[in-house]
């Protein structure tokens, strides 16, 4: 799998560019958006990770041409995830945020590569989700921390609100925006579950 | 206006208008109630001088209970010896057989058949006011009965002038108050606000700098592990690496708290409470922790149940982290509200200890445990959301928090 880097610390760009060598992925590096554009029309790569303040060309104009490109994207947040950039127009396949171990970063690359090759589809009554396509309901983009709290969720298993708050609030209102009655609510004695709202 | 201000705001106000109010109607309470007793000290004259105000040779005796003569002055109000020219009054006496006989009759507004009606009328009565400025006076006398009125309209306006400007007053102090306050309030608050706002910059700011380099130290410490194998050092490094990322983690939790975005729906407490507790017995037991749970049964509000859920775990796991011998947590209702209580063992003195809700502050007892006190002050965000309030004290070695929801 080839996969760029672009982030502007060289220090970090070297010792992940090694990391993800030993895990024999084949991986490339950029310091600012100008040299992504350019390397992302010169070659073809299967991923890109993109750091959040990477200069030149906002982060969210590199998204959005990479989603043209059908090319899966991670942004490296200097923030911690929120609502704000879980419901942005342009949305990458997945977020992280610094500081992260390696591990946690091949992982979420993985879990993303996966997806995106799956055929697997997600569904809870009128609710789609387009794993592959990081979709839901065919209109609107999720995230890959949605559609593992969607996954988690449809598995029976309990979710954990401490990191999951975000991602609950952010399917939720987007099903709100796509006129659905599924909510992910708090069920008594069973936690948080996909329920039919009856307003 | 922000928040702490509007509720400075208020609060001042509020104190202002029940102090204003209340010395404001003792005034003229006082005023209206010696207005009565001078007029009723007319008729005991009128009374002792059977029913008319004679001119004296010499000034009357003026009352010994008179609070309001002074040296000087001379005699003034009902003591004056001019009242003799100036008080309008009427005395109507009545036979056994009620045949009215006028005594005096001293008045221009009223015609003197009106003053025996009004007299009549107040036959059955002692004393008191009458037609709003009318002071009257009941009386027995040689077999007969004596009524006495008294007009009282200019001494009362006096009283309704006192009264009247004590009111626009009253207005016109605490529309001004309301906007020293304003202006005081926002320059006191401006300080506070800075510092919040620091605060915040600064947490970010430390968030921004401190994560990249982590990650780095901590994946360059593992390619070096790769290359000659984990040793005592690497080790440590990964320990120290491993804290200090949870550390600008728990940080940056921080920005993601203060979100504005609510999901409002119906939290059921007692059930999401249970489930908090039930998942921490594990950790209770293996601290040979006394657990014991008070939880009223479906008990449940309007709210955010994700922010409350992670507020709930905030509060067990700080039981977790604190209570050596026992805990406890106890959920019900008093007087239409939600009480929430968690009580654990503790070596701090006894007294309120809400200091524990502000941010980065830990308490005597916590050093050494993990964390950087946000935990506390994340439940207090959450309380004040959902229009609660909290609060922490010690008392005879016990740690008490309470909400009230």
């Amino acid at each position: 799998m080839k996969i760029l880097i672009a982030d502007p610390d060289r220090d970090f760009l070297q010792s992940f560019k090694k990391h993800l060598e030993c895990c024999s992925y084949e991986i490339d590096t950029a310091f600012d958006g100008t040299q992504v554009i350019r390397k992302i029309t010169e070659t073809s790569f299967d991923m890109v990770l993109l750091g959040q303040n990477i200069p030149r060309v906002p982060w969210s104009e590199l998204v959005r041409q990479l989603n043209e490109k059908k090319i899966p994207s991670i942004v490296m947040l200097r923030e911690k995830v929120n609502s704000d950039l879980l419901r942005a127009r342009i949305l990458p396949n997945a977020y992280i945020s610094f500081p992260f171990f390696p591990n946690e970063l091949y992982d979420l690359v993985n879990q993303v590569a996966e997806k995106t090759d799956s055929d697997e589809k997600l569904s809870f009554g009128e609710v789609e989700v387009n794993v592959s396509g990081f979709i839901l309901m065919n209109k609107i983009r999720v995230t890959n921390g949605e559609i593992n709290i969607m996954k988690t969720l449809s598995q029976g298993k309990e979710i954990n609100p401490k990191r999951a708050g975000p991602f609950i609030n952010s399917i939720n209102n987007k099903l709100t925006d796509l006129g659905s009655k599924i909510r992910i609510k708090y069920v008594m004695k069973q936690g948080y579950r996909m329920v039919t709202v009856y307003e | 206006m922000n928040k702490a201000v509007r509720k400075f705001v208020l609060s001042a106000e509020g104190a202002i208008f029940v102090l204003l109010t209340v010395l404001l109607s003792v005034i003229n309470i006082v005023n209206f109630a010696m207005a009565g007793d001078d007029a009723d000290h007319v008729t005991q004259r009128i009374e002792e001088q059977q029913g008319m105000f004679h001119s004296n040779t010499k000034p009357p005796e003026p009352r010994k209970n008179n609070r309001f003569r002074f040296e000087g002055f001379g005699n003034m109000g009902p003591d004056s010896p001019e009242m003799d020219d100036s008080l309008r009054y009427f005395t109507i006496s009545f036979d056994k057989d009620n045949n009215a006989d006028t005594v005096v009759f001293k008045m221009s507004a009223i015609s003197e058949d009106e003053a025996v009606s009004w007299a009549e009328s107040l036959l059955s009565y002692q004393t008191g006011w009458t037609h709003v400025n009318y002071r009257y006076r009941v009386y027995e006398s040689d077999d007969k009965t004596f009524v006495t009125v008294i007009d009282q309209g200019r001494e009362l306006l006096a009283s309704y002038r006192i009264l009247v400007i004590s009111v626009s007053g009253g207005v016109i102090l605490l529309l001004l108050s309301l906007v020293i306050l304003i202006v005081t309030g926002r320059r006191i608050f401006r300080p506070i606000e800075e510092s919040d706002r620091k605060q915040k910059q600064f947490i970010s700011n430390v968030e921004q700098e401190f994560s990249v380099p982590l990650t780095v130290i901590n994946a360059n410490t593992e390619l070096i592990e790769r290359k000659y194998g984990p040793d005592e050092t690497t080790n440590t490094i990964n320990k120290q690496v491993r804290r200090m990322t949870a550390t600008v983690r728990d940080m940056s939790d921080l920005a993601v708290f203060e979100e504005k975005d609510k999901n409002i729906s119906t939290i059921r407490l007692s059930d999401m409470l249970s489930r908090v507790i039930d998942n921490r017995i594990a950790e209770f037991e293996k601290k040979n922790v006394n657990l014991t749970c008070e939880i009223d049964e479906d008990i449940s509000l309007e709210g955010d149940d994700n922010r409350m859920k992670r507020a709930l775990i905030e509060i067990a796991d700080n039981a977790v982290k604190f209570a050596s011998k026992e805990a406890l947590f106890s959920l019900h209702k008093h007087k239409n509200r939600i009480i929430l209580i968690q009580e654990n063992d503790t070596d701090l003195k006894d007294g309120s200890c809400d200091q524990v809700f502000d941010r980065f502050t830990m308490l005597e007892n916590s050093k050494g445990t993990d964390g950087i006190g946000l935990g506390l002050s994340y439940v207090k965000q959450t309380v004040l959301a959902h229009n609660g309030r909290v609060s922490a004290r010690v008392v005879k070695g016990r740690f008490i928090l309470q909400i009230a929801l």
